[in-house]
């Protein structure tokens, strides 16, 4: 697998989804390291033929601006509603990646959690790609993790 | 035209309601394919379906197997709506009874042409 593909394909799906679901902009982000205070994280799981996970994270003033624009809805979103649509964000991401990767597997169901104080790990997995980003002036990181051979689960 | 989305996400189902909507269908809800299954055996009979594919409680390729079988023995039009694209997933989704499918993420475009697709001009 190319890093350099691999992350320009994470940029590209983000461009789609960004475009399909919602009025705000997407743009390449800064060094990812420590900008994003990942105050909400989602995670879809991939298992088959290629093992891993997508994860995104950001703040939870964009995770309340993508809720909303989703909802198209300027109250403020429940917690529910803002795990539905960083969930579906996901799953999305998730799909389309899979595409790229070997196949056949299958997705699992979005998890999200939030809080400001928390570490997050998927045991035996390494960091394939990082990709940050800028949605509407705000960061976020997508994430492929890969199982690495020995990875229990 | 009478529709029903089938989508776990609420807000998935309020997009896909919206832009169907712009397209002059009247639509209804479901949140997984058990409670759509219920909605069609109390006589619901819309003209097509959206189904997602990835959802708890009934998946869209069981509720798609569910529905074409009696006792629904259902004729509408189905559609995945999916991120799922492995060649062999959307033909076990053919084959067990699905018209059609739209990636995620769609457009209010995208779904407009699937409709014509099947011949459903709303």
């Amino acid at each position: 697998m190319s890093m350099t593909t691999i992350e320009e394909d994470i940029r590209e799906i983000a461009r789609t989804i960004w475009a399909s679901l919602f009025e705000l902009t997407i743009e390449p982000g800064p060094d990812p390291a420590g900008a994003v205070q990942a105050e909400v994280t989602s995670l879809v799981h991939i298992d088959g033929a290629w093992q891993g996970a997508v994860v995104l994270q950001c703040e939870m003033g964009l995770a309340t601006a993508l809720s909303q624009a989703m909802f198209q809805s300027t109250d403020a979103p429940s917690f529910a509603d803002v795990c539905d649509a960083l969930g579906e964000i996901t799953n999305m991401l998730a799909g389309n990646l899979k595409a790229l990767l070997p196949e056949p597997s299958v997705l699992s169901l979005p998890a999200v959690a939030r809080g400001s104080d928390y570490e997050f790990a998927v045991p035996g997995t390494t960091v394939a790609a990082t990709v940050p980003l800028v949605s509407n002036g705000q960061p976020l990181v997508v994430r492929l993790l890969e199982r690495t051979e020995g990875g229990g689960k | 035209m009478q529709a029903l989305v089938i989508d776990d996400s609420r807000a998935m189902r309020l997009v896909l309601n919206r832009m169907l909507v712009e397209l002059g269908c009247e639509v209804e809800e479901a949140a997984n394919g058990r409670e759509a299954l219920d909605r069609l055996g109390h006589g619901f009979a819309p003209e097509f379906m959206l189904v997602d594919w990835n959802m708890p409680e009934m998946s869209g390729i069981e509720f798609v197997e569910a529905v074409r079988q009696p006792p629904y023995s259902s004729t509408s039009r189905l559609v995945m709506v999916t991120t799922e694209t492995e060649a062999a997933q959307v033909m076990r989704a053919l084959e067990a009874g699905a018209d059609e499918y739209v990636m995620k993420p769609f457009t209010k475009e995208s779904i407009s042409e699937k409709l014509a697709l099947l011949g459903l001009e709303p």
